[in-house]
């Protein structure tokens, strides 16, 4: 077993239920290497997803069709939360309203059940059947090439940007090491470390846990975790004084104004947004205000053409310029 | 002369037993009152823990103990070490096992001590309010078991004193 895996499995293992801990340990072969989800349903087969794809465990470990494999029962699945909630649900009541729960490493517990519902919006879970534990990696370096392009040499500073793809391109990961070298500084590249705010509302930029991030955003990098993107922005700006500001999927239009302000208070936003294309982050109404401003200087495009965290292209959404890769707008 | 001093003196000795029975006696009856008053004070806190704070559970026990002192303080310092030795055991075994330990060394009846057991029973699997409604709850039997023991402490205390020194005196007198 690789380091890496090793420490992902330590992680781990003491929030997965006994049993199940011991099922996947008992593969033939090291699953942790490349694990990304644990999933368990109640009554249904217990499934790991990795890189090679998806996998059913029968209960000594062996890999199995679905009718043979290993079926977690309610008891499995209380002892889950009871381990990821420490014994303590009262704690998780935001998580448990938005379906998920940070354990330490930044790796996160999905929840599905039945919604309890109250004046119309989702107060908590109830009865929980699915767990998926979500493994985090973070990837160092994987912004490096191109961190230059979000430099503005001649004024010292960092370019708005925006980083785009359609889900699971890997944006939130570039995102976080982008903020990692932002803040720390590469000498080699020419430029120190600026002081970084970060909103990290559904905790998977900095994976927070209790507060205290468990993945690197860099040495100068202030989050504020689990916190409404709008007001987290405002309340960064007020108390912190950051120069540049991280945040992860913006869209709505409260985001996209207070996103403003930041701007006209003279620092530098970096944000992600899920759209394949400038036309279809343009059509959406929170983003397509902030796109006619041309605030951004920076458009980064992911992709999956060779992978998962591709990036396609980078332009300049002012002159229409392609800065990296493809052609021009 | 001899057998004289060696009867006063074990006549002595009697009341001295006798009366330091019924002294402490008395002081448990005291020290029942001050434990109790320990413990609600320990639900206040920990409520503060959980509603304000939202400390996970051990650090929570841990927290509240901290700022308490023997027995309340074992009980809760008791339960955080075996949530944190074994995180599959549930809170409320926990507490009951925490509470078993330190029971025997604390001045606490029966009766309170199924008061505080009952509050391991929704630790941790509810939510804020339905913990907040527990606490508040074993509060409210507390304070029953408070009054109580406030009114036995002014009722008996007095009288255990003075039966273990009468009772002392009315051994040696029959004895002699």
């Amino acid at each position: 077993m690789q380091k890496l895996a090793v420490s992902i499995r330590d992680q781990i293992i003491s929030y997965v239920p006994r049993n199940i801990g011991e099922i996947i340990d008992g593969h033939p072969v090291c699953l942790w290497d490349d694990l990304e989800e644990i999933r368990l349903r109640l009554g249904r087969p217990l499934a790991l997803h990795g890189r090679q794809g998806d996998l059913f465990l029968d209960s000594k470990g062996a890999a199995a069709a679905a009718a043979e494999a290993y079926r977690p029962g309610r008891e499995d699945l209380e002892q889950a939360l009871h381990l990821i909630s420490s014994a303590s649900l009262y704690a998780f009541e935001q998580e448990l309203r938005c379906g998920y729960i940070t354990i330490p490493g930044g790796h996160r517990v999905g929840l599905c059940g039945q919604a309890v519902l109250e004046q119309g919006r989702v107060v908590r879970l109830k009865y929980i059947t699915g767990l998926n534990y979500r493994i985090a990696r973070e990837i160092k370096g994987v912004a490096l090439p191109y961190v230059h392009y979000f430099i503005d040499y001649r004024r010292r500073r960092v370019r708005h940007s925006l980083i785009i793809s359609p889900p699971r391109c890997g944006k939130t990961t570039f995102l976080r090491d982008l903020a990692r070298l932002i803040s720390d500084g590469v000498p080699g590249l020419g430029f120190s470390g600026f002081k970084v705010g970060m909103v990290d509302e559904r905790s998977e930029l900095a994976g927070s846990f209790q507060g205290e991030p468990q993945l690197n955003v860099g040495n100068c990098t202030d989050v504020l975790d689990a916190c409404p993107k709008a007001e987290g922005l405002m309340m960064l700006l007020r108390s912190m004084g950051p120069q540049v500001i991280v945040t992860d999927e913006i869209g709505l239009e409260e985001d996209a104004r207070a996103m403003e302000e930041v701007i006209h208070a003279g620092v530098t936003i970096i944000a992600t947004a899920h759209a394949g294309t400038l036309e279809e982050l343009c059509a959406r109404p929170g983003l397509r205000r902030l796109m006619q401003m041309q605030i951004f200087e920076r458009v980064l495009f992911l992709g999956r053409s060779r992978g998962p965290g591709t990036v396609e292209r980078i332009i300049d959404p002012r002159s229409g310029k392609t800065v990296h890769g493809g052609s021009d707008v | 002369m001899f057998e004289l001093g060696l009867k006063t003196a074990g006549a002595a000795c009697i009341v001295a037993a006798a009366a330091a029975f019924g002294e402490n006696k008395a002081r448990t009856l005291e020290r029942r009152v001050q434990q109790l008053e320990q413990f609600q004070r320990s639900l206040k806190l920990l409520a503060t823990e959980i509603s304000f704070a939202r400390s996970l559970l051990p650090a929570a026990f841990t927290s509240v103990g901290r700022q308490c002192t023997a027995p309340v303080r074992e009980l809760y310092l008791n339960a955080a070490e075996l949530m944190t030795a074994h995180p599959e055991m549930s809170a409320g075994r926990a507490w009951e096992l925490s509470l078993s330990r330190i029971y025997p060394q604390s001045c606490f009846s029966a009766l309170d001590r199924d008061t505080i057991s009952s509050l391991g029973d929704s630790l941790g699997v509810s939510q804020r309010e339905g913990q907040l409604k527990q606490i508040r709850l074993v509060e409210q039997h507390l304070s029953f078991n408070l009054a109580k023991a406030r009114e036995d402490r002014e009722r008996l205390a007095r009288l255990w004193r003075y039966l273990g020194f009468i009772g002392g005196a009315a051994l040696v007198i029959l004895l002699l």
